[in-house]
């Protein structure tokens, strides 16, 4: 029987190396802030439940024109004295929360608008700056993020060239035959068949992260160096300059009437009440519209509710349609909870890339006798400590002690540090593991010490039974852990 | 709430798995040379396409072929999870075959010349690269201002992967950098030369 001749011709085996080198070195220097990245990107998938999980006490709100009025008039009253706007989270079927901001504070209302108390959030927003912005000020932290985008694309190119094997191997997982070869596979099935989602994950995460970068070139190139013009494209138009004096209850209550009548299915999310206690107060509303990658439309109301311009995010040129649905692609928001859960997954999936990517070159050094023990063990620390500070710092700040961000980052470099002192990178895994789950653990005792009944309804009872569920995960694998043998082991290989 | 998914997106998701299954029996009996060898990648892929355009046209506008994408993927990964567990341990330890002489970091003459090169290029040259094929790639494209400068992103983002991937690859990576400075300048010079003209 004659062999057919393979379709696929061969690559050069240079060609391969090459790749290869270009993608571990880039891999290699980039690892800890990706695996960091992805993390908290995966973590915060489920933002909305976890906002709820954390303000297990504030009431469910639905969203009606009259209570939403209501609860602006009420906190124009709680805002700083040189607050030039006042915003406002609106209840969705998703949020379920009616959140204005007075500050830096977040107060809850009920659907009837009756405040009903502070709805602060520091682990939830610590977690989602922590993966936006590093916790870093100004834009400094925004932009690294962004080119962490940059980097996810530059490996799937790197790494897609340096697979010969990627169709012969296309379903290949050898679970159990060694560190190395089950980390391997891992990484590159996972790296092949969630190539689409991680390409779109970095290719929106690096606009979004660099969008400033993006504007200033076109604004310096191509607008004299007037930013907002050259944002204005995709942004669209700018808030209402009609003179139409305060906005009252009745004005806000008419715009959404103008709202509904005029696109019966939008769903309002967000408001801006902008040059507020002037003469010339303005409304913006993001409402979203079913079925849309866009984030929102956004549509403007003068002083009297009426609509005066809309931005045409939904039905305006492709490019500025493509630009409002970064978000929603981003973060996985439009496909109702099952693509929330794939997200989440394969978010995972990204995760364990960057982390099994490090642990192959150690493994791949190990069984060559380039030893570097304490880098092992620093990086297995690191790799179990990251989500062990975010349990750390979400305890500390549901009991009412410190900052997310301080806390996170102190506990992230103390255990990683302290890893090292560990005699193998085995014991170093297998004490971050019991240690998360212990951390889980008692991230579900605080917090139904803290909200008591509220801690076992609703969203907060499915966080809970969630973190339990990583928590047992985490100790079962510990404790049937297949044999990790990795071939040829050097001595003093620190396993 | 979301509606309900129509009956479409039923069938699309049985396609899917059903592309997928076939690619997965061709990928473990690759030895065979019968209608399965012959025709099991064209039609598992075939099917895995109809699934996805039945998803597109099942009515829920542009996230339902997100929303397919996703599903392929995460059905794919379910068939590498079920092969890896079913795959039993060897019998005996596998002894991995040695890489190459030359994989891993040379740490040999000019290497840190070559880790310089590498980190200029990276953290400067390739952004540069990026950023002047971006604004050039804004040169050229004609439409609605929105779409221009989209493009103007996509490719200041590409142009960057790819002058990065391009830096790394490089056995002199020097050169590389040089080439792609050369590059940047020569993109930017349509955009800027004139503006510097004018002023």
């Amino acid at each position: 029987m004659s062999r057919k001749s393979p379709i696929w011709p061969k690559v050069a085996a240079d060609f391969v190396q090459k790749n290869l080198n270009g993608h571990k070195i880039l891999g290699l220097a980039v690892a800890g802030l990706l695996y960091l990245i992805c993390l908290s990107g995966t973590v915060t998938v489920f933002y909305l439940d976890m906002q709820r999980w954390e303000t297990a006490t504030a009431p469910e709100a639905v969203f009606t024109p009259q209570g939403v009025a209501k609860a602006v008039e009420d906190a124009r009253r709680l805002q700083p004295k040189d607050a030039t706007s006042l915003s406002a989270y609106l209840p969705t079927p998703d949020s379920r929360r009616l959140l204005i901001n007075a500050g830096k504070d977040h107060i809850a209302y009920d659907s009837a608008g009756r405040r009903t108390g502070k709805a602060d959030m520091p682990v939830v927003e610590g977690l989602s700056a922590l993966h936006y912005e590093l916790n870093l000020p100004g834009v400094a932290g925004v932009v690294i993020v962004g080119l962490g985008g940059v980097a996810i694309i530059a490996l799937l190119i790197g790494g897609l060239l340096a697979h010969p094997r990627i169709f012969k191997d296309a379903f290949l997982w050898r679970l159990r035959s060694g560190a190395r070869l089950n980390r391997s596979d891992l990484h590159n099935r996972l790296g092949v068949w969630a190539a689409p989602f991680h390409l779109i994950i970095a290719v929106t995460g690096a606009l979004i992260g660099l969008s400033q970068i993006i504007v200033l070139v076109a604004g310096l190139s191509f607008y004299k160096g007037d930013l907002i013009a050259a944002a204005a494209p995709l942004y669209g138009d700018m808030s209402a300059k009609t003179v139409a004096g305060r906005m009252d209850e009745a004005a806000i209550v008419n715009a959404f009437g103008n709202l509904k009548h005029a696109f019966p299915d939008a769903r309002p999310n967000y408001l801006i009440l902008n040059n507020l206690n002037t003469d010339h107060e303005s409304l913006t509303v993001w409402a979203d519209l079913p079925d849309r990658l866009i984030y929102a439309e956004q549509f403007e109301f003068d002083g009297k509710g009426r609509r005066v311009a809309r931005h045409h995010l939904n039905d305006g040129p492709v490019g500025k349609q493509v630009w409002s649905s970064l978000y929603k692609l981003h973060f996985g928001s439009f496909g109702g909870t099952w693509v929330l859960w794939v997200y989440a997954l394969l978010g995972l999936g990204l995760t364990a890339i960057c982390a099994t990517g490090m642990d192959i070159w150690l493994l791949k050094s190990a069984q060559k006798g380039q030893l570097h023990p304490r880098l092992h063990r620093l990086w297995v620390g690191y790799v179990w400590a990251a989500p062990t500070a975010m349990c750390v710092a979400a305890v500390t700040n549901l009991t009412g002690g410190g900052g997310f961000a301080p806390i996170f980052w102190t506990a992230l470099v103390l255990l990683s540090v302290a890893a090292v002192g560990l005699p193998n990178a085995r014991l170093v895994s297998r004490l971050g593991r019991w240690l998360l789950a212990v951390l889980l653990l008692a991230l579900v005792g605080v917090h139904f010490t803290t909200f008591e009944s509220a801690s076992v309804t609703g969203s907060a009872l499915w966080v809970n039974l969630s973190l339990l569920a990583i928590g047992l995960i985490c100790t079962i694998s510990t404790l049937h852990e297949p044999s990790q043998k990795i071939g040829l082991v050097a001595p003093h290989a620190g396993h | 709430m979301d509606a309900p998914f129509p009956i479409a997106s039923i069938f699309a998701s049985l396609a899917v798995v059903a592309g997928l299954a076939l690619l997965y029996l061709r990928w473990k009996e690759r030895k065979r040379h019968d209608r399965l060898a012959r025709y099991g990648v064209a039609g598992g892929w075939g099917l895995i396409a109809a699934g996805i355009v039945l998803w597109a046209i099942s009515g829920r506008k542009d996230i339902a072929l997100s929303v397919a994408v996703c599903f392929v993927m995460a059905a794919a990964l379910v068939f590498v999870i079920l092969h890896g567990l079913r795959l039993p341990a060897p019998r005996r330890q596998t002894r991995a075959r040695p890489d190459s002489e030359r994989d891993g970091l040379d740490l040999g003459a000019g290497y840190w010349s070559r880790f310089m090169a590498r980190l200029f290029g990276s953290l400067v040259v390739a952004p540069l690269f990026g950023a002047a094929a971006g604004a050039f790639s804004r040169k050229l494209a004609f439409g609605f201002e929105a779409d221009r400068l989209m493009i103007m992103a996509f490719v200041m983002l590409f142009a960057t992967a790819a002058a990065l991937v391009g830096q790394l690859f490089a056995a002199r990576p020097w050169r590389a950098c040089a080439g792609l400075a050369v590059a940047a300048v020569l993109l930017a010079t349509p955009v800027y030369a004139p503006m510097l003209w004018a002023s």
